[in-house]
């Protein structure tokens, strides 16, 4: 099969641009000569369902007499359920992800979560980007503080893309001292049109940005047509992604791909950031198949997708999903769900013991549930998120990202390789 | 439009001078050894207290001398307004109280009520046309989720027209058909006199009133809009959306907030409501928010933003604006007789909640290191039970109800709290209100905004002192501000990054472009960073260099500079003959310059209408190199390069 590649030189290394498949023996050799400019080659991606999904229905508890006694309406029945181990099956919609957990790229923590008891959307949103449940003064992101935590301890060149977030605004996850962009179309991500007389100005802005005597301006302007020249040169126009890599229509879809697009263009990201929406199903959810079940097969294909899209750069990818808090375990009487507590999280990427569940399961008795209507949390969030901060993106002071926590890399789940 | 906006600049300058109390022939006060002259001075004020100088507006302030300026802005009530006021009555839903609001522009929980059946459809003719279009949709909604069926295909085929998205990608017939039916209706409408349109428009069809709301595009569009009183546009536009209508009244706010920092003659009045708003932020999209919010800016933020801090505390403790975003309307004393009541009735138990309590000390008043424990906190959430909302969801009024309120007394911050009801509460807020910490929390924040991301701590202890010895007096504390050397000092000029606002709003001031179109500036702003009435935490927007500097708000800045300067800004067009006009005044005499062979006398002409100062060498070397590879190029052209490099130079990016 024909290839496509261009090789430019980049602060002493090889890098290669714009490739979709790459022989494996060429990308060991490349690896090699890029480890003295990224040591580590990392790359955490972060997927926040915002709304609060509903974990009973997305990872389900089908061997629990509870659960259909209190979902008669919109539980998800045991011949549906594609089934994951003794406790746990994956509603149907999900079914591009069962191949990930057959090959053991993906895991699961069910009853996970943020202990704090907010149950407001804002609120609990702000705490788990924050990473600091409960104080709502923090400003930073525990992405930000995960990569200042490295520059700590590693000192490595970085480049502008070094965190990017897909969408108009930089949440929250990466507010911080470490720069990041927010890029909601990276096809359009340049300084003027495409055009003779943009460039000109581009270049007029970039040698008055040059010599700015104000550290800050010249800092950002650097940086920023760096990102954008990085970019360009990438020819992101021309981006197909593989074959077999099937992203679903709409807004998760096109940022999971922008996402692979960056990642594979060697750019330099090591965080990166998408959201997806439409979760709150208060009413009318629907079971196996319904509203819910919509969300779940863009979620599910967009996943899959870009997990079939990395190719052999997935080896190096961890990518962690989260929602703000769970639903109950009762129906409502509009056919749905209401705010709850525990939820699921899942983990995949190269470096994922995947196949498997972690954390334990609390049960649905009335007397294991949190205020006796939702399911408990028994793994805080953030023992997932230090873990993948730690191991993938050598963030060793936990302390730093995540304050008050109290994260021991002793105590940790161990669903990531060392 | 442009004639009319700077005729109407002129004549508030021309009020100023002559309102001035001190006269225009009033030597400027000799100024500390710092300052370099009176012409930076000048500038000084207007960057700090403006959303930037208009062209001619340094001269003018250098005329008057800073202080009448910056006594009469003060006063804003003695300072007319009329080119804003004229914009604000585009805004009606705006002057609302929020249960009228609501009566007209329903709520989402609102639409779902009538759509089962649970409320009535408004008396009101056009209200009930809103209605039936909105209800018409959340159905649609229901549906496409999985849940009941529509019944009617006419219903169902119109739905799928309506549902295609118009991208540059899709050649979707439907979509292009549902353009045309839509423009063909606003056609027919077009051609009966416009008092009769909206009456004609209700007598459609709920799916044709829908179809050509969301889809009349283009000049039919908008000369249809041009023709509707304003509650009559609104009603349209809100047709236009879903699932709600109360949207159209926020996006409002937006707009009336961008048309005030460009237009309005009383810019320090408009930048501390943006300053306090900030201080005292809400997220406007959060449930009841979204209908109080814009009384919250009317009649609590923007009266007291000048007055005294306690009260402008107070003010806002009271708001539901406030109640609700912070949560305490829920909260409820764990021994009250609400909760007893609730307890009975096996309704789950509610409690004290301590959002507001958490965040008025350590937002509002005395600050993180304000000294206060965990324990503190709760204590003041059980002193503010009771201060709560009646009937949120319908836009009723705030009230103090003793019922939720905990009983007994509390321990506090060192005080024994006894229980005298709705007392407790605002004592308690006026005693922190009172606090040398709060004086300083506000100082700083005050000398941050307006001095420098680090500011002097003589400055802001000054300033503190002011506060404390005249129980928060914010004219005062600002007057001490401005009459402070550091202030003025020479290191600290133009050091402050525009945030977004401040950024977009001052390339329109300073270009006399006139805003036609907010709608487009108010999302031009959200790609920057900055999403008015949107910040999520109450911590509101920062005021330092960088949150708002970073790699995509620069790329959408230097976007931005081009599209204004080029025309690409909906239609908001740069008039580069005029401005250079306006901007040639008798104080640019070549020879006090030293001409390095770069800038001609129309760059500098140029730069000091845009800038009020002469850019960095390096710039005009730029601007140029840029000029000399245009040689055959129009005076117009070339103004417009020079404007759009000029607005996107770092010089532009400070105040």
């Amino acid at each position: 099969m024909a290839l496509t590649r261009r090789i430019f030189l980049r602060n002493g290394a090889f890098a290669l641009v714009g490739t979709s498949v790459i022989p494996a023996f060429l990308t060991r050799t490349l690896h090699a000569q890029t480890a003295a400019a990224r040591a580590r080659g990392k790359v955490l991606v972060v997927v926040f369902q915002r709304g609060a999904a509903d974990g009973l229905n997305i990872v389900v508890p089908y061997r629990e007499p509870n659960y259909y006694r209190l979902r008669p309406g919109i539980g998800i029945p045991q011949k549906q359920v594609i089934v994951l181990d003794e406790t746990f099956g994956l509603h149907p919609a999900l079914k591009p992800l069962k191949p990930l957990w057959d090959q053991g790229h993906l895991a699961l923590v069910h009853a996970s979560g943020s202990p704090d008891p907010t149950r407001s959307h804002f609120d609990a949103q702000d705490f788990m980007e924050s990473g600091t449940p409960g104080d709502k003064a923090t400003r930073t992101g525990w992405l930000n503080r995960a990569l200042s935590a490295e520059d700590a301890a590693h000192d490595l060149h970085h480049t502008a893309f070094r965190a990017v977030a897909l969408g108009a605004q930089l949440p929250l996850t990466l507010a911080g001292p470490v720069p990041a962009v927010a890029v909601s179309n990276v096809g359009k991500f340049r300084v003027g049109g495409a055009n003779a007389a943009g460039d000109a100005l581009s270049g007029d802005f970039e040698a008055m940005y040059d010599e700015s005597s104000n550290a800050v301006l010249h800092g950002t302007g650097r940086e920023a047509f760096e990102a954008v020249r990085a970019l360009q040169a990438a020819d992101p126009s021309q981006y197909t992604p593989a074959p077999g890599a099937h992203y679903p229509n709409g807004r998760f879809g096109d940022s999971m791909r922008q996402i692979a697009q960056l990642l594979k263009a060697n750019l330099g990201v090591e965080a990166a950031f998408a959201d997806i929406g439409g979760w709150d199903t208060h009413q009318n959810q629907g079971g196996a198949e319904g509203q819910l079940a919509g969300r779940l097969a863009e979620f599910g294909q967009g996943m899959a997708a870009f997990w079939n899209d990395l190719g052999d750069q997935a080896e190096n990818v961890v990518l962690v999903s989260m929602s703000e808090f769970g639903r109950t375990v009762h129906q409502n009487g509009t056919g749905g769900t209401d705010h709850g507590h525990a939820n699921v999280m899942f983990a995949l990427g190269g470096a994922v013991k995947g196949g498997r569940a972690y954390g334990r399961w609390p049960g649905l008795d009335t007397d294991q549930l949190y205020q006796q209507r939702d399911l408990a949390i028994t793994t805080d969030f953030r023992q997932v998120l230090g873990e993948a901060a730690y191991r993938t993106l050598s963030a060793e002071n936990l302390e730093k990202v995540f304050p008050g926590a109290n994260l021991q890399p002793s105590q940790f789940l161990n669903l990531l390789r060392a | 439009m442009k004639r009319r906006f700077s005729i109407a600049m002129l004549a508030a300058v021309g009020l100023m001078l002559c309102g001035g109390a001190m006269g225009f022939a009033q030597a400027v006060p000799s100024a500390p050894a710092e300052t370099s002259s009176t012409r930076a001075q000048a500038l000084q004020i207007l960057d700090r207290f403006t959303y930037g100088p208009q062209p001619g507006e340094v001269d003018a302030v250098m005329r008057e001398g800073w202080r009448a300026w910056f006594k009469q802005q003060l006063e804003p009530q003695s300072i007319p307004d009329a080119e804003f006021e004229a914009r604000m009555r585009q805004f009606p839903a705006l002057t609302l109280t929020p249960s009228a609001l609501l009566a007209e522009l329903p709520s989402a929980p609102m639409v779902r009520r009538i759509a089962d059946g649970k409320m009535a459809y408004s008396g009101d003719w056009m209200t009930a046309g809103l209605e039936e279009v909105l209800v018409m949709k959340y159905r649609e909604k229901q549906h496409q989720k999985g849940g009941k069926k529509l019944h009617d295909g006419a219903a169902a085929a119109s739905m799928q027209a309506r549902m295609s998205n118009g991208t540059d990608m899709d050649t979707n017939q439907d979509g292009a058909d549902a353009v045309a039916q839509a423009n063909g209706m606003a056609r027919r409408m077009l051609a009966l006199p416009a008092g009769q349109r909206m009456r004609a428009i209700m007598n459609l069809p709920v799916e044709q009133r829908a179809l050509l709301a969301e889809k009349v595009a283009g000049p039919v569009r908008q000369r249809l809009l041009a023709g509707f009183a304003p509650r009559e546009r609104e009603v349209f536009l809100a047709m236009g959306r879903g699932p709600d209508a109360v949207v159209v009244a926020d996006n409002e706010l937006q707009q009336a907030e961008v048309l005030g920092a460009i237009l309005s003659t009383r810019q320090l009045q408009a930048v501390m409501t943006d300053f306090w708003f900030n201080h005292f932020n809400v997220y406007f999209r959060k449930g009841a928010d979204q209908w109080y919010t814009p009384g919250y800016v009317r009649e609590v933020i923007e009266p007291y933003a000048l007055d005294k801090f306690p009260d402008l505390l107070l003010a806002t403790a009271q708001s539901p604006a406030m109640l609700f975003y912070l949560d305490n309307w829920l909260s409820v004393g764990p021994d009250s007789p609400a909760a007893a009541r609730a307890k009975d009735g096996k309704r789950r138990p509610s409690g004290i909640n301590e959002n507001y309590g958490r965040e008025v000390m350590e937002l509002h008043t005395v600050g993180v290191e304000g000294g206060y424990s965990q324990a503190d906190v709760i204590a003041l959430a059980k002193i503010m039970t009771g201060w709560t909302i009646n009937q949120p969801y319908r836009g009723g009024d705030a009230a103090y109800m003793p019922q939720r309120h905990e009983p007994g007394s509390v321990e506090w911050y060192g005080h024994t709290v006894r229980d005298t009801g709705y007392n407790e509460g605002r004592d308690a807020l006026l005693w922190l209100a009172r606090q040398p910490a709060t004086a300083h929390h506000i100082s700083y924040e005050l000398a941050q905004r307006f001095v420098s991301d680090d500011p002097p701590p003589a400055l802001v202890d000054a300033m503190a002192k002011t506060y404390l010895r005249t129980d928060g007096d914010i004219r005062k504390i600002l007057w001490t501000m401005v009459n402070r050397p550091e202030f003025w000092a020479a290191k600290d000029e133009h050091n402050k990054v525009k945030t977004p606002l401040d950024f977009v709003a001052s390339a329109f001031r300073a270009t006399g472009t006139y805003p036609t179109q907010p709608e487009v500036l108010v999302q031009t702003l959200a790609r920057m960073g900055e999403p008015l009435y949107l910040c999520l935490p109450p911590t509101g927007y920062e005021w330092t260099a960088a949150d708002w500097m970073n790699t995509g708000a620069l790329v959408a800045r230097l976007n931005f500079s081009m599209q204004l300067a080029g025309d690409h800004l909906g239609g908001m067009k740069l008039h580069p003959e005029e401005l250079l006009a306006e901007a040639e005044t008798p104080q640019v005499q070549p020879a006090a310059y030293e001409r390095d062979g770069n800038a001609s006398s129309q760059m500098i002409a140029l730069e000091e209408a845009l800038l009020g100062r002469r850019a960095s060498s390096r710039t005009e070397q730029v601007i140029a190199r840029q000029l000399a590879k245009m040689p055959r190029a129009s005076e117009p052209q070339k103004i417009k390069m020079m404007t759009a490099l000029l607005l996107g130079s770092p010089e532009f990016q400070m105040r």
